[in-house]
């Protein structure tokens, strides 16, 4: 049994604003084994994005990580020196934002940019370098790409953007890649197109994959773990199929009835009630408390996470329901 | 089956490149200059009857903001007309009636920052004398109530909500001016998942109550499915398919409508849970000759490069603009409309 | 703009200490400069009653009236302090009123070019391009010397090479709210096109010409300064702070350098000091990143 290739525990990032600590991770824990795809669920303002960030140190100020660790490949990146960071980032732990123009810098040919990524981290010559970057728009599936690689960013349609962030992500073959909402801004048929050839280069490179989301159809459709997060911290985790058919928390429970294609056309959808709390002043211990049909005094306490090895769920009252009931 | 309420006829939208004086004299030294139209809607006809819900459904650069821009009065037809209850919709560049109201995507640009909104909600009634200021206050403190919010908040400023509350008060505002006929350019897009089935709650209610005819313009296939009697599919600027939401969604007449549902990732699947389209969508102003669909179809085949093809009826209240449409298979098991029964 | 929205703004300005002190430079010029008549012994427009034989006396001179003079006088016997305050008094006046008319009107003319778009856009901004393309300095030069002096003729000056500043600002921030949804929402109402441009476009294009109309009340008080200095502007009877300083030129080399000076450097503060509050108002008002 191999060790993880990422592993985190009890990390928490917190920004430091004006009006107050605004906890937007608080207590995260994970790890994530070599090649696996995990998917980090939630809606805005539970942390998932923060949490990408955090592992890979990008974090800014206001915001900074305050405790926990991220263990990558068996080494510690909390606290490693911005000039040790930037040698394992890029190399080890690459990332996909969702915009690929946070990636791409629009005055630079591909080739340019590409080239510059390789060296970073490498002493490459300019043949060498064009070679390993034409194979790597190859590998996600862009066509004709010795012509392609001289082009500019704004010369390319989005979906081949974000083809193209993708293998800048996948130029020093990384650990681990996290993808934060990549496909969110894409129409359905290019989306489909990247999920396809995600699930292939997972596969095939064996490179671990967090992908950060919050359409669950999406996740389901590429993880083999997913964690659902919640007003800074994982709610439940476990794998994809059995959380998704059997879930135990009751908001990823509340989500899952929540979609449309769960209900009867033309009949209510079951809603959650209220809002997202607010991450400043968040509700006394369990922070799904005011919205959760099963809360009950003892709510009050924040739930640790129960369960076994294979999946988890921080709640006092876990839904635990047999097949025939998630129908 | 009731007569056309909102009928649109023949419309055709063409968005000529606006050459500054710098563009031509660079143009004349050999620059590139994007001179290219682009031929946002052709040639598009299709009724709406009173009390129904149609979905306008399909990707970027199909055409369906700027359809429902011009369903809606906001924008001028290059050609054809629309008429909403045999009257025409706008002429001469302006916009005729109030019956047709419009709830915009971005809940966060689409109200004015600096009023508040029950101005915001009654700016629109007060200017065309549907109300009457003694009763401004009333009339938008029940607004507000009736979208589910608390009719104090009239004094607040937008800023002051989150985007689902956001959403509420542009719709409020919409009804407000007591439409006949609503046009939702995805309204819930922006929104949270959570939020997101609590506006279209609110949506089934208040139709429901008001007896709202609604256009619903999305790109999402799951929302189209719950809340639209009937679909229109569209891809680069034209119809490819019409007809009710479940029998188009269980049985697909045009390979696009088809590949779309296949490529929407379904819950609880596997392996086989979507299946991806092959190709990239064309750019409007340079669409694929004759049927713009046939670089990426599966079914085309020589007729598809020369003959455009008609949306023409394949049985009563189902059209579909494929040479074979007949020939379409039903989607793949595991997709988005299988588990939808025939009705 | 609402209470709190102020009370909030306000408390941001108040972290920037330079923006603190030079806000309450301007608010001590201001209140200095309206009871003016009341803190300087002598009123500098009184040519009757200056003493022509305490001219030229240096700062801290005992003059025949018995007060001291702080500053010392200028070329005709003028106390230097009173005359500095009642020229600030001039500068100001002449600064609000001249950006006050050119914001009106360049704003006007700015945000009805971006709503209006095609061809009427096209003839307002290249105007307003032309216009800027000229120094203003030298727009208002020449105006003057055609106009002639006194106030009416100096602000007219001053407003025609100020305005299209503030006609390219209003324009390219309505340009950038018309394309908003907010304002399709309006006219898809539909709203008239009036109601759009004023209730909606005009205060939404506010932040930039505030941070506009404060740099430029400076710049027009250094404009009327300049014009002043060449003897254009205002005539000599009232003297500005631009006519002390001219006056003084002359006796810069022989020593007497405090007519010259003090009058440059109550320019130069005041000037520095609404640039300073400029910036800052500037620096908030900026769509901010992440905090």
């Amino acid at each position: 049994m191999t060790a993880p290739v990422l592993e985190v525990s009890n990390l928490a990032t917190h920004f430091f604003t004006k009006a107050g600590v605004v906890r937007a991770v608080d207590g995260v824990s994970f790890s994530l084994a070599q090649g696996e795809v995990l998917g980090l669920v939630g809606e805005s303002g539970s942390g998932k994005s923060v949490t990408g960030f955090s592992l890979i140190g990008l974090v800014d100020p206001p915001g900074r990580i305050v405790s926990g660790s991220v263990r990558l490949e068996d080494r510690e990146l909390v606290g490693l020196p911005n000039d040790a960071l930037r040698r394992v980032r890029g190399r080890r732990i690459a990332m996909v934002f969702q915009d690929p123009m946070m990636t791409l810098n629009p005055v630079l040919t591909i080739a340019d940019q590409m080239r510059l990524a390789i060296t970073a981290h490498e002493p490459v010559s300019r043949g060498a370098a064009r070679a390993r970057s034409i194979a790597a728009l190859a590998t996600v599936g862009l066509p004709d790409p010795a012509r392609r690689l001289d082009a500019y960013p704004h010369q390319f349609s989005g979906g081949m953007r974000q083809r193209v962030a993708i293998a800048i992500a996948l130029l020093h073959r990384p650990a681990v890649i996290i993808a934060d909402e990549p496909t969110t801004a894409l129409d359905v048929s290019i989306q489909a197109q990247i999920l396809a050839e995600m699930r292939h280069l997972v596969s095939e490179l064996g490179t671990a994959l967090i992908w950060i989301s919050h359409d669950l159809a999406v996740v389901s459709a590429l993880s083999h773990r997913i964690a659902v997060m919640y007003a800074g911290r994982i709610v439940e985790e476990g794998p994809t199929a059995l959380v998704l058919a059997t879930p135990r928390h009751p908001y990823t429970r509340g989500l899952l009835d929540s979609l449309p294609s769960r209900a009867e056309p033309g009949r209510g959808l079951r809603q959650i009630p209220g809002q997202t709390p607010s991450l400043l002043s968040p509700p006394e211990g369990c922070p799904f408390r005011p919205r959760c049909p099963r809360a009950s005094a003892a709510c009050r306490v924040m739930p640790e996470p129960t369960g076994d090895t294979v999946r988890k769920a921080r709640c006092h009252h876990p839904l635990v329901l047999n097949p025939a009931e998630a129908a | 089956m009731s007569e056309a309420f909102l009928t649109v006829d023949r419309v055709s939208k063409r968005f000529a490149p606006h050459l500054t004086l710098g563009d031509r004299i660079a143009a004349r030294l050999g620059g590139a200059v994007e001179r290219r139209a682009v031929q946002a809607v052709s040639e598009v006809s299709l009724t709406i009857a009173r009390g129904e819900t149609l979905g306008l459904v399909g990707e970027s650069g199909c055409g369906k903001s700027t359809l429902g821009r011009v369903i809606a009065g906001i924008l001028m037809p290059s050609q054809g007309r629309v008429l909403l209850d045999g009257a025409p919709v706008a002429a001469r560049g302006r916009k005729l009636t109030t019956r047709i109201q419009t709830v915009f995507q971005d809940p966060f640009a689409s109200l004015d920052p600096r009023m508040r909104i029950g101005e915001t909600v009654l700016e629109g009634p007060l200017a065309h004398g549907f109300v009457k200021r003694h009763e401004a206050g009333k009339v938008a403190r029940a607004w507000l109530e009736t979208v589910g919010l608390d009719p104090d908040y009239v004094g607040r400023y937008p800023h002051q909500f989150s985007g689902g509350q956001r959403q509420r008060v542009a719709i409020a505002r919409a009804l407000a001016m007591k439409p006949d006929l609503l046009v939702c350019d995805e309204p819930v897009a922006s929104l949270d998942v959570s939020i997101q089935a609590q506006i279209i709650n609110l949506f089934l209610r208040l139709r429901r109550e008001l007896d709202l005819t609604m256009l619903f313009i999305s790109h999402d296939l799951g929302i189209v499915r719950h809340l639209c009697d009937r679909i229109a599919v569209m891809y680069l600027g034209r119809i490819v398919e019409t007809g009710p939401t479940a029998a188009v969604y269980a049985a697909p007449r045009h390979p696009y409508t088809k590949a779309l549902m296949e490529a929407v990732p379904k819950l609880e699947g596997g392996a086989a849970a979507f299946r991806p389209i092959a190709g990239e969508i064309p750019s409007p102003t340079d669409p694929p000759k004759a049927c713009a669909f046939h670089p990426r179809c599966p079914l085309a085949v020589e007729r598809c490069r020369i003959e455009p093809p008609e949306l023409r009826a394949i049985v009563p209240g189902r059209r579909s603009a494929c040479h074979r449409a007949e020939e379409v298979s039903p989607p793949l098991v595991g997709t988005l409309a299988a588990d939808l029964p025939l009705s | 703009m609402n209470a709190e929205a102020l009370a909030a703004f306000w408390s941001e300005f108040r972290e920037s200490r330079i923006a603190v002190a030079a806000l309450a430079i301007i608010v001590g010029v201001v209140i200095a400069v309206i009871i003016a008549p009341l803190i300087t012994p002598q009123d500098p427009y009184d040519l009757a009653n200056l003493p022509l034989a305490d001219a030229r006396r240096p700062p801290g001179f005992v003059g025949q009236d018995g007060y001291t003079h702080l500053l010392g006088t200028d070329a005709q016997g003028r106390d230097l302090y009173s005359a500095i305050l009642y020229g600030l008094r001039i500068s100001l006046q002449m600064g609000l009123v001249a950006g006050a008319i050119a914001l009106a009107i360049g704003a006007t003319l700015g945000i009805v070019a971006a709503h209006a778009g095609g061809r009427v856009e096209a003839l307002i901004m290249r105007i307003v391009d032309l216009q800027l393309s000229f120094p203003a300095i030298l727009l208002a030069l020449v105006l003057a010397a055609l106009l002639g002096q006194g106030k009416a003729q100096l602000i007219t000056a001053l407003v025609a090479a100020q305005y299209a500043y503030f006609a390219r600002t209003a324009f390219g921030a309505a340009a950038a709210e018309r394309r908003k949804d907010y304002i399709e929402a309006a006219a898809a109402t539909p709203l008239s096109g009036a109601r759009i441009v004023f209730r909606h476009l005009l205060p939404n294009s506010l932040p930039p010409l505030i941070v506009v109309a404060t740099l430029q009340v400076a710049n027009a008080i250094s404009l009327e300064a300049t014009l002043s200095f060449l003897g254009l502007g205002l005539p000599p009877t009232e003297p500005s702070l631009g006519m002390l300083i001219a006056n003084g030129f002359q006796y810069m080399m022989s020593g007497r350098y405090w007519i010259s000076v003090y009058p440059g450097i109550a320019l130069i503060i005041i000037i520095v000091a609404i640039n300073l509050v400029g910036d800052q108002i500037r620096d908030q008002l900026n769509p901010r990143l992440r905090r």
